[in-house]
Order: structure tokens, then sequence, then C-alpha cells
């Protein structure tokens, strides 16, 4: 029952961090039904310049949060002017928006491959204090009780600013709508550099606390917490906030679970079974509302 | 460093353009399914199982590793044919997954990490130049009959499928039946080639390899996905000193080809040519319309309704487009 319970934690503290990058990936498909699996890879940038921020230049855990916040957002932004504007200039189908992700996808991790030249990266000891609790045999850190807090403070955040504010308003209309958007005063130009900024932003912050939770990374980081993340947003439903927040929490509990009781090579079988049967069962997920353009009357 | 010797790329080349035909022949359809990798492994590892393990000759366990990949295609196209665009991506790659993980993880089978090995050189590259010749054969038998004009009515607007009388599952089914066939033959022939088979050799990168060789030629004919092929997997091979840069290279491949030439370069270039001859006869066949040749049903494709009015409202769903 101990040994439950500490997993139970260590698949809440990871599940947190996966929950932080599933809302900014499920963000970009709600308001846009862009797919972007080039996401993998930009928290992989953001770990890069967290590690940078926090090892060679010793600036402490602030400004290496800062850092990967701040290039996360920068690059998911460029990507979305490189991969997906020309799209939406041609009014292009959504499929395609998946393989120029893709091809976004390719191009960061080989720029990461060469700027790490394939070496393993390890973030410093000291970078947290490791202070840690024990209550009764089950042990939690500062670290896990600090990712948990910002993955609850961040997400409630983004929900409240997109329902109540005057900017999350405007998000929304332009999500709805573009074109009529438009006719009522709202460029949608800044409004997806502002989108894509925040998604990459929590996919840098999520970048970080892995970093500082395992200690060491590879270009190719990304490439797990991608289909984990996919997994994450579509069984809490493509587009939903609170879906993508339950979704990645979830999946980190159950990854954590299944390493401990069955095998660490089925750690990604658990996930992508459940999402399998999600799709087939109900393809709108928990919290989501599936939308199934293009689906017509069958002869 | 591996001596670069051009029947071992032109071998590699010849079952990746296996693997391009199966992927196109859903986008054919209109199904956004990436599961062609995981089918091929189906195939794969079934016939490398049954001639190392269960001493099977080599023609059946062919047929049965093929027969195994078409009878998982079926299966998986049910569940996938209710789902369009970005879902039925998500499902397909999610059943890559799976079996990726099982290939990992049933060691009795598929050797697990460790790969299944001691399989014998059953083919070499005149045989695989056979098989893919008789691919391209059945495929243009196919997308020249009346199977090939339903892929290509569905794919373009499934509602005016529909009002004339095509099911709509129906065609997708067979789609994956015959990307299935594709896959199984290219994942036999991938198992008989190598010697050894390992997990890594199904993974989501090969995924993405193989719809960057789709996209690259185009999927409309048969000429695309094979100048697709041949170009991504000889490209980092030829120019040695590009190798550690070939996948930013496929990577701005797959963003200009999509920005510039939606429908791949060879694609483009053909419906280009067709649009020409077409505009100086008037009076050509309305989009969509059955009983015409593929050539004129493709000529509507270039003309994208973004670029005369409001973004398309009717079939698939459009980026930046969707109600919240």
């Amino acid at each position: 029952m101990t040994q439950f319970l500490q997993q139970l934690i260590n698949g809440i503290d990871l599940g947190a961090i996966y929950a932080l990058f599933a809302v900014g990936f499920s963000l970009i498909f709600g308001v846009y039904g862009i797919f972007s699996l080039a996401q993998g890879s930009i928290l992989a940038f953001g770990m890069y310049f967290g590690y940078l921020a926090a090892s060679p230049l010793h600036l402490g855990f602030i400004l290496s949060l800062l850092a990967a916040l701040i290039f996360g957002g920068i690059l998911s932004v460029v990507v979305d002017q490189v991969a997906f504007r020309p799209l939406r200039a041609r009014g292009a189908p959504q499929d395609a928006a998946i393989v120029t992700s893709v091809g976004a996808s390719f191009i960061i991790e080989s720029a990461l491959q060469h700027v790490t030249d394939t070496e393993v990266k390890a973030f410093p000891v000291n970078l947290f204090p490791g202070t840690a609790w024990t209550l009764g045999k089950v042990s939690f850190s500062l670290l896990d009780i600090v990712v948990v807090l910002a993955a609850i403070v961040l997400t409630g955040a983004l929900s409240l600013a997109l329902r109540y504010t005057r900017f999350g308003r405007r998000i929304r209309a332009v999500s709805a709508d573009p074109a009529t958007a438009r006719l009522l005063g709202i460029r949608p130009g800044p409004i997806y550099i502002i989108v894509f900024l925040l998604c990459g932003a929590f996919a840098g912050v999520s970048g970080l606390f892995l970093g500082v939770t395992y200690g060491t990374f590879t270009y190719n980081v990304g490439d797990n917490y991608l289909l984990i993340g996919i997994a994450a947003i579509v069984v809490g439903g493509l587009g939903s906030i609170p879906g993508a927040f339950v979704g990645g929490l979830g999946m980190g509990i159950i990854q954590v679970l299944t390493v401990q009781y069955v095998s660490s090579n089925w750690s990604f079988a658990g996930p992508f079974i459940i999402l399998f049967l999600v799709m087939i069962v109900r393809p709108a997920g928990l919290f989501g509302k599936f939308n199934p353009t293009g689906r017509v009357a069958r002869a | 460093v591996l001596e670069f010797d051009p029947l071992v790329l032109i071998s590699v080349i010849l079952v990746n353009v296996m693997m391009a035909y199966s992927q196109s022949v859903v986008l054919k359809a209109g199904v956004f399914s990436v599961a062609t990798i995981g089918l091929s492994a189906v195939g794969a590892y079934l016939s490398g199982y049954l001639v190392t393990i269960q001493h099977w000759g080599t023609w059946p366990a062919a047929i049965a590793g093929v027969l195994g990949s078409v009878v998982f295609a079926g299966l998986l196209a049910l569940p996938i044919s209710r789902l369009r665009g970005t879902y039925a991506s998500i499902a397909s790659l999610a059943f890559v997954i799976i079996v990726q993980t099982a290939a990992q993880n049933l060691t009795p089978i598929t050797g697990g990490a460790n790969g299944l090995d001691g399989i014998p050189r059953l083919i070499n590259w005149p045989g695989l130049l056979v098989v893919t010749v008789a691919c391209i054969l059945l495929l243009t038998a196919v997308y020249n009959s009346r199977i090939g004009i339903r892929f290509n009515m569905v794919r373009q607007d499934e509602r005016v499928a529909v009002s004339q009388g095509v099911s709509v599952a129906r065609t997708h089914f067979t789609a994956f039946v015959l990307s299935g066939l594709f896959a199984g033959i290219g994942g036999v022939c991938f198992a008989y080639y190598n010697y050894a088979l390992f997990p890594d050799s199904f993974s989501f990168t090969i995924v993405t390899d193989v719809l960057a060789y789709v996209y690259l030629g185009g999927f409309r004919s048969w000429r695309g996905p094979l100048l697709g092929a041949i170009v991504v997997t000889a490209l980092p091979e030829i120019f040695l000193p590009l190798a550690s840069w070939s996948l930013i290279i496929d990577g701005g491949i797959l963003i200009l080809i999509l920005s510039l030439l939606p429908a791949g370069v060879l694609d483009s270039v053909e419906l280009a040519v067709r649009r020409r001859r077409s505009s100086r006869s008037p009076g050509s066949t309305p989009p969509g319309q059955a009983g015409r040749g593929a050539g004129q049903t493709a000529v509507a494709e270039l003309t994208p309704p973004a670029r005369h009015g409001t973004a398309g409202t009717a079939g698939s769903r459009r980026i930046a487009e969707q109600p919240s």
C-alpha cells in the first residue's frame, strides 16, 4: 500500500508536467484546428535553453525557467510563421499542417543534435533545492509541490483568461471565425502570435521541469513526450483545456504504475492502448466536443 | 563506415517504394491514416517468425505475412473509417505505436529489442524489382478501374460521392485492404532482404519518412510515390557530406512542398499540364463528376476554393476555420 501511494505521488508529479505540456498542445488545436507534431521538439528546445542558462551560465532556477519559457514561446511563433501561415493563407486541409509540423520538428531536432553533439546533457544537481518531507512512509519533495502548483496555477490562469478577459474573447472570436473577427475589428495576425507564444511557453516550462526532475536529456527527448502528449490530449478531448489537464495527469499516473507493476518496456503501450480505445468508442475524449467535419450521410 | 553500394541503395529504395504505395493508397481515398509502417511490421515479423522459428517454406511464410497485414488493415479500416482528418491520423498512429511496443516485448515471437535474426536473404534486387513492378501494375489497374474513380470522388467531396451512390465506408475499406497488401508485400520483402528485424525499423521516425516520400512526389498516381521514395532515400546516400543534415533537408522539403506545391512536385506539374490542355477545350467536366478519367477530375483540385473567395465550407475541415 505504501509503495502504491508512493508511486501514485510520483505519477501525479510526472502527470502534472505532462499536463502543462498537454495544455499548450491542446490550445493550438482548440483555437486553430492545427495538430502540431512540432510541439515535442519545442519542449526539447525550451529544455535546452533552460539547460544553457542553468549549467554554463549558472543563472539559477528562476532564470532557467524564464529562459525555457521565453525560448519555447519564440520558437513556437517561428514554427507558426514558417510552417502554418502559408497553409492558412491557402485554406489547406488539416492534414497538411500535420505534415509541415513534422518537417519543422525534423529541423529543430536536427539543429539540437548539432548544437549538443549528440551528447547527453546534465542539469546541475543543485539547481533546485532537494528539500523533501516524509509523511508516514511516503516521501515527497519541494519540487513535486512546485510542479503540481505550477500546473494548477498556469492551467487555471489560462482557462480563466480565455473565458473572462478581453484578450481571451478575441482569441475565441478568431478561433470561431477569422473572417467575422476581422469585420469586428480584430486583426487575427497578432492573436496567432500570442496564442503560439503561450503554447510554446507551456511546452518550454514543462521541458525545464522534466529536465530538473530527470537530470539529463538528449536532443531527441521531445519524441517520447510528444507521443505522451498526443495520448493525453486525445483522451482528454482534443481542444479542451481541462481535458488536457486531466489527460496529462492520468497519463503520468498510468505510466508510473505500468512501470511499477507491469514492465518498463510497456510504459508506452498503456497510454496508447487507452488512446486507441478512446478513438474508437468516444473520439471526442472525456471533455471534448467531437467535430467530425467531412462526415456525411453514408450510402 | 559502410561502403557505398548502389545495389544496396536500389534494394532499399525498392522496399521504400512499396511502403510509399501503401501510404499513398489511403491518402488517395481521402483517409489520413499513417498505419502503413505498423501494417508492414505485422507482415515482416510474421513472415520472419514463420521462416526462422517455425521453419516454414519461403513462399508459404511470405503469403502468410502478406495475409496478416491485409487482415490487420481490414480490421483497422472499421474504426478508422469512422474518423476524419486529424482523428484518423491519431488513431492510426496509436496502432503503429502499439505494434512497435508489441514488437519490443513479445520476445518469443519477435526477439524483442535484440531483434529477430537468422532470417536468410531470400530476395535480392532483381526480385525486389519484379515485385515493385508488379505493385505498380496492380496500382495502375486499380486506379484506372471504377475503384480508382471512387477513391477520387470520396477524397474530393464525400457528399458528392454519396449522392452518386458511392459507399464511403466500403471505399475506405477497399483502400485499407490495398494499403495492407502493399505494406505486407513491402514488409515481407524487408524481412527477406535484411537478415534481421528490429523494432526501431517500424518506429515513429519511419512513419514520417514514408509521409515525406508521398508528399514530395504526390499521391495521385503511381509516379509520385516512386519519385518521392527515390529522392528522399537516395539524397543523403549520394551526398554523404549532407548525411548529418538530412533531417533538416527532409524537414525543409516537407514545409516547402506543402506551402508551395501542395499536390507534390510531380502531381503539381502533371496537373498544371492537364489544366493548360483542358483550358484550350471549353466545356470541361465539372469537378467530382464520375465517369471520366482521373485526369479530368484532378483538374478541379488545383483550384482551391480559398483563392476564389472565402475558404471552402464543404468537405474536409480547413485550418483556422473550426468552430470552437
